[in-house]
């Protein structure tokens, strides 16, 4: 305990007066003659104990009351902290204030965002800050986010203010450690460290997952203080996305994992959207803090590589209170089956025991494959007429003279990437291998016959340990002599290469020194053929390219572009993300890299000249833990409670004024000092004794109320700002009836910033969704419900708060969008809504020359995503429209798919409608803001003025 | 006289005159009830019978003589023996209380000598100190004025002895007025007053008090000292005031139920109040 006077201490010793004073009125007795003491002596005997102790209590009490008094003069301040009142006490407080931007921060309740309530209340308490005290402000999720990279003083309130002010929520992840550590680094240095009070405030949500790190060390004259919130919050989120185990290139299928924190579980839909279209739906059953899967059926893959058959959307739960992680980016290609195309000369390659009869059942044109290869089989002649692209490999068996044509193409198709696979024949002549010289990893020299067969060995390749390959015959084969950069996968018996595989391009050659035929070989008999076939075709296959291929990052990650050698190397790349940006990038050494993955969503990159081949790569928060919104069980820091924000800081601060307390006391004390005092003062004449010490009460009430008024006359420390969290910004506020009242989720935030960048108005980036009960409605002039399903009927409170909204001077913007000539929006707002909302007004056709047409840009007409009525209708209402009704589809106009594509095509005028649509929305929230003043006549000068000046 | 100045006979003749004018409605011939009365030898004249009178108060010698009836009267006697105990012990030096208690003496023994009675006094504390033997006549008034004169409160009482001292010493059937301030063991007094009772006298008590005494009248702590025999108690008086103040009550109600259950005519005679009044009141029949 401390004393901001510590001088009237020496007060104290007045306690001793009570017992003094009580000591010498038993000293200062009178003498008198009395006629007969017997009675007098037995009243006494009997009553005397009693009184005495009495009087030694009322000594005691009165002892106290003098001390509680003088210990409440003194201004006693109890800290738990021993930062109240340290360092040089006239030198103000140095306070670092943490806002934590995390998007765990984005967790709403009644409309309002924990990183709002946040930011409140960090503005509220810079705004408090006294003419000497410092602050530092910064933002921070698992890094920095403030523009100057880390916390430093600011220069006055306002610049911390500012950087308060213009914090957004981020798509990261939190890190208070590293935060901390920041604050106690500025709080450490010596300059600071002479200032009286040194803080930290955290203002944070506090769960753990923000604080699964290793604390600094933090001295114990800094206070840190961190913000507290009610309850446990429950969250469901995507836990993870991406292709299921059975998923293939014919059969794609996501696998979908859902998780949620909290105490309460959550059933809910999991919502597959491809294309920015939604493609189906699953349950997805979340009991509390369980882990719940689901696997969605995809349907085509995106248009692009046939080989590499792609999928990109998003799958998402229906919205809870943490939105931001209820969608999954998810982005993968699957390697197609492999395919094989055999060339052959003749059909007699097929005929039993030759060496295509062999391939043909293994590789299986009827039964099917034995191997994970399908394969084709035609003759070489018409090579022209197969489609390349399909095919991994091509098998050129029974190898006769290849045409020069083919040979060209044969070469492309192995340097794009794709595998040749020559099988010589029994009747091979030697040209044909002269021909293909240039493109097989060995020379091949004459045939050879060997009069006795020899056997085979893998040197290269693996698993063949329990094959006999030594009991193969090969009796007939040409000596191979590999080329550099080739290797050798089989050798005969004698040493000599039987399977050489080289590169060529960005594929590779495969070469067998034997013919297949029985009477060069057995190897078709032998069970080592099959693993022998898929070694020599694996080895002749593109790498890298088989499985699934999953583009996917988490937020931040760079997107990391290579291009293999002999991959044809695109000048540039541009990279589209979520939001519209369009970057370009610049392949250096092979590589290119985007880093500007700051906002989850799919990220489309385009290889230029090649339009086509549009890879995307879904970006996703890292909700390995931040998703996870159970509270910290010790956070480091004393709890700020939001409604009562300044009397924690002040007690963190300042410590707790104990003078109420004591004074609390002291008029206990004074009670029961009346009590003994006056036991039985009622019909009795006070004596000059009792009126002293009546006197002495009445003196000490009157201290105690004394010191009571200066208690609570304490100078504020920090002021009462009562700031709004949305300051004068204009906020899109939305009506939430029923289950359909968001039929365009992102709408608001085109209109918004078109808005903010067309207009004055400043405008809040994020919508605020309303129950009809809210009080927050009363904060925005314009309410927004939209749909095309009919909502719920209102209650009475309901309907009596929108009622209050729209006759106070909000406007209510009704948004048919079903685009249907009817539709049961339609006919509930005619029929049941309007109604009983404002029975006494009717809904009417709005004049074309109303002035909701040129409250900011002049129209014609309405126009929507629709064009279902030619006139915008409305309930005019005290010379207002107070309720707009508008069944074109107005917001549809906006809706953009992921991909930042619009998702609807307006209709009949198209584009041209689509811009008047954006106006009049401008329009009709110009006209929320302003009422009727472009009808005036009284800002004409004004413009006229500006105009003359050229203000832009 | 030092007790019974002009004024306090001026107040007792009033005092007199207003007894008279109660006493001529009353049944009774007087205050001192007589065992012979009308049987007196003191003659007084013959008057003519008339209806009425008694037979046996006829003068037969006379009607033997005059052969008329005529009947023969005496002088009553009225004459009694009013005897008071004065209470001369320490307590009744406290206050008033001495001077008012001779002046009841000396008031009521105006009252039985111009009554044509015998006063007589005696004056004690453990012991009786001073005694006047019952004489009628007015100049027996100097005497008693003088014993009280010369007698001065103080020392310890013994009231119950001297009351037995008195019965004994009073042979004859006597008015008995104890003026005292009946401090002390209160349940022997009362024991002792009716053994004078039970002994046919007529007793009167008159309690002598000083108003301090009932209600405490003092102010925070006080050390009193007894007159009677010096000890001394320290109390806070305004602790204790009610507490006392209710105990005397109590044994003042204890006495007058203890007195009037006995027949003994008793009454409280403060300091504060005209003694003369109050005088009045106590003698007026009930």
């Amino acid at each position: 305990m401390t004393f901001t006077h510590p001088s009237l201490l020496w007060a104290l010793p007045l306690a001793l007066v009570p017992p003094l004073l009580h000591l010498l009125s038993l000293r200062r007795a009178r003498r008198e003659p009395f006629s007969d003491l017997t009675l007098l002596r037995a009243v006494e005997a009997k009553a005397a104990p009693k009184r005495r102790l009495r009087s030694w209590l009322l000594a005691l009490v009165r002892s106290s009351l003098v001390a509680a008094l003088a210990l409440a003069w003194a201004g006693p301040v109890v800290s738990r902290d021993p930062v109240a009142g340290g360092g040089d006490s006239g030198s103000g407080s140095s306070l670092a204030v943490l806002l934590d931007a995390s998007y765990s921060m984005g967790w709403r309740v009644h409309g309002r965002t924990r990183f709002e309530a946040a930011r409140a209340a960090g503005e509220s308490i810079v705004r408090g800050l006294g003419p000497t005290d410092r602050v530092a402000a910064a933002v921070f999720s698992d890094q920095w986010e403030s523009p100057s990279g880390g916390l430093r003083w600011a220069d006055g309130k306002g610049e911390a203010l500012e950087t308060l002010a213009k914090a957004s929520l981020t798509s990261r992840g939190t890190d208070v450690c590293s935060a901390l550590s920041g604050a106690v680094d500025l709080l450490a240095k010596e300059d600071v460290r002479r200032r009286a009070r040194r803080a930290v405030i955290v203002l944070s949500d506090g769960a753990a997952h923000g604080l699964a790190c290793r604390l600094p060390a933090i001295d114990p004259a800094v206070a840190v203080l961190g913000l507290s919130w009610d309850g446990v919050p429950s969250n469901a989120w995507v836990a993870s996305a991406g292709p299921a185990a059975e998923s293939s290139a014919k059969a794609a299928s996501l696998s979908v994992r859902g998780r949620t924190s909290g105490p309460a579980g959550r059933a809910t839909q999991a919502r597959l959207f491809l294309a920015g279209a939604r493609s189906g739906a699953v349950g997805l059953d979340l009991g509390p803090g369980r882990e719940g899967r689901a696997v969605l059926r995809l349907g085509p893959a995106l248009p692009g590589d046939p080989r590499r058959p792609s999928w990109a959307g998003w799958v998402e739960l229906t919205p809870d209170s943490l939105s931001s992680d209820d969608r999954w980016y998810f982005s993968f290609r699957h390697g197609r089956r492999p395919k094989a195309l055999v060339l052959h000369g003749s059909q007699d390659f097929f005929r039993v025991g030759r060496g295509g009869w062999f391939l043909k059942e293994l590789l299986g044109a009827e039964k099917g494959s034995l191997l994970g290869w399908d394969a084709d089989f035609r003759e070489l002649s018409r090579f022209n007429e197969a489609p390349l692209s399909e095919y991994r490999v091509v098998v050129l068996g029974d190898l006769r003279e290849v045409p020069a044509e083919a040979r060209a193409g044969l070469e492309d198709f192995a340097r794009s990437g794709g595998g040749l696979w020559v099988l010589p024949g029994s009747s091979t002549p030697d040209a044909a291998f002269d021909d293909l010289g240039r493109i097989l990893p060995a020379e091949v020299g004459p045939a050879v016959v060997s009069p006795e067969p020899f056997g085979l060995s893998a040197p290269g390749a693996a698993g063949f340990e329990e094959f006999e390959l030594a009991r193969v015959a090969v009796r007939r084969y040409r000596r191979l002599s590999p080329r550099p950069g080739a290797r050798v996968l089989f050798r005969l018996a004698s040493g000599a290469p039987a399977l050489v595989a080289g590169p060529l391009g960005r594929g590779s050659v495969v070469l067998w020194a034997s013919p297949l035929d029985l009477d060069s070989t057995n190897l078709g008999l032998k069970p080592a053929f099959a693993a022998w076939a898929a070694a020599s075709l694996d080895a002749a296959s593109r790498t890298g390219e088989e499985g699934t291929e999953v583009l996917q990052l988490r937020v931040g990650e760079p997107i990391a572009l290579s291009w293999k050698e002999g991959e044809p190397l695109p000048a540039s790349v541009k990279v589209r993300s979520p939001d519209g940006r369009l970057s370009q990038l610049y392949p250096k050494d092979r590589r290119a890299l985007y880093d500007g993955t700051s906002v989850p969503g799919l990220y489309s990159v385009v290889e230029e000249g090649r339009a086509a081949r549009q890879t995307f790569f879904g970006v996703n928060l890292d909700r390995a833990r931040e998703s996870d919104l159970t509270p910290a069980a010790a956070p480091p820091w004393s709890p700020l409670r939001l409604e009562s924000l300044e009397e924690d800081l002040r007690n963190a601060l300042f410590g707790r004024d104990a003078r109420p307390w004591l004074l609390a006391v002291a008029g206990l004390l004074l009670a029961l000092e009346m009590l003994l005092a006056f036991p039985r003062l009622l019909g009795t004449r006070p004596s000059p004794a009792r009126a002293s010490f009546r006197t002495l009460s009445g003196l000490s009430a009157l201290l105690v109320l004394s010191c009571g008024s200066e208690a609570w006359a304490a100078p504020e420390v920090v002021s009462s700002t009562g700031s709004a969290a949305y300051g004068d910004r204009f906020v899109w506020s939305q009506l939430k009836l029923g289950p359909d009242w968001d039929p365009y989720p992102q709408a608001h935030a085109e209109v918004l910033e078109l808005f903010g960048r067309v207009t004055s108005v400043i405008v809040w980036p994020e919508r605020r969704v309303l129950s009809p009960e809210d009080e927050l409605l009363f904060e925005s002039p314009l309410l927004i419900l939209a749909g095309a399903g009919a909502p719920p009927a209102l209650t009475e409170r309901q309907l009596r708060s929108l009622r209050s909204f729209v006759s106070g001077g909000g406007m209510l913007w009704l948004e048919d969008v079903s685009g249907a000539g009817s539709s049961p929006f339609d006919r509930w707002v005619r029929a049941a809504f309007l109604p009983s909302l404002l029975p006494e007004a009717e809904l009417a056709s709005l004049p074309s020359d109303h002035v909701l047409y040129k409250t900011f840009f002049f129209l014609r007409a309405p126009a929507g995503r629709a064009s279902v009525r030619p006139s915008l209708e409305g309930v005019v209402w005290g010379g207002r429209v107070a309720v707009l009704y508008s069944r074109n589809d107005i917001l549809g106009a906006w809706a953009k798919d992921g991909l930042g594509r619009h998702l609807f095509s307006c209709a009949p005028g198209g584009e041209a409608q689509r811009h008047n649509t954006r106006k009049l929305t401008l329009n009709i929230l110009m006209y929320s803001l302003t009422g009727s003043y472009k009808a005036d006549a009284v800002h004409q000068p004004y413009l006229l003025e500006k105009m003359r000046l050229g203000v832009p | 006289m030092k007790y019974l100045d002009p004024v306090a006979v001026a107040r007792l003749r009033n005092l007199e005159l207003r007894m008279r004018r109660v006493l001529s409605h009353s049944p009774s011939a007087g205050r001192h009830s007589s065992a012979s009365r009308g049987l007196s030898h003191d003659f007084a004249q013959h008057r003519a019978y008339a209806p009425g009178d008694e037979l046996r108060a006829i003068d037969w010698k006379v009607y033997a003589r005059q052969d008329r009836f005529y009947v023969k009267e005496f002088n009553e006697e009225r004459m009694a023996a009013a005897h008071l105990l004065t209470d001369a012990s320490g307590s009744m030096g406290f206050g008033a209380k001495w001077d008012l208690a001779c002046r009841l003496s000396m008031a009521l023994s105006y009252l039985a000598a111009a009554g044509g009675d015998a006063a007589g006094l005696t004056v004690f504390d453990t012991e009786p100190r001073a005694s006047v033997p019952a004489r009628s006549g007015l100049g027996q008034l100097e005497a008693l004025d003088a014993a009280l004169a010369r007698s001065q409160p103080g020392g310890e009482t013994r009231l119950a002895g001297v009351l037995e001292k008195a019965a004994v010493s009073l042979k004859r059937r006597s008015v008995i007025a104890l003026v005292s301030d009946l401090l002390g063991d209160g349940p022997g007094i009362v024991a002792a007053v009716k053994a004078l009772k039970a002994r046919r006298h007529d007793v009167m008590v008159l309690q002598v008090l000083d108003p301090r005494e009932r209600t405490l009248d003092f102010e925070g702590p006080v050390t009193f000292e007894s007159l009677e025999d010096r000890s001394t108690l320290a109390v806070d008086a305004d602790a204790v005031r009610e507490a006392y103040a209710a105990e005397f009550e109590r044994s003042l109600r204890l006495y007058e139920a203890a007195f009037h259950g006995a027949g003994i005519a008793y009454a409280v005679f403060s300091t504060d109040v005209p003694w003369d009044l109050a005088l009045l009141r106590f003698l007026t029949p009930r």
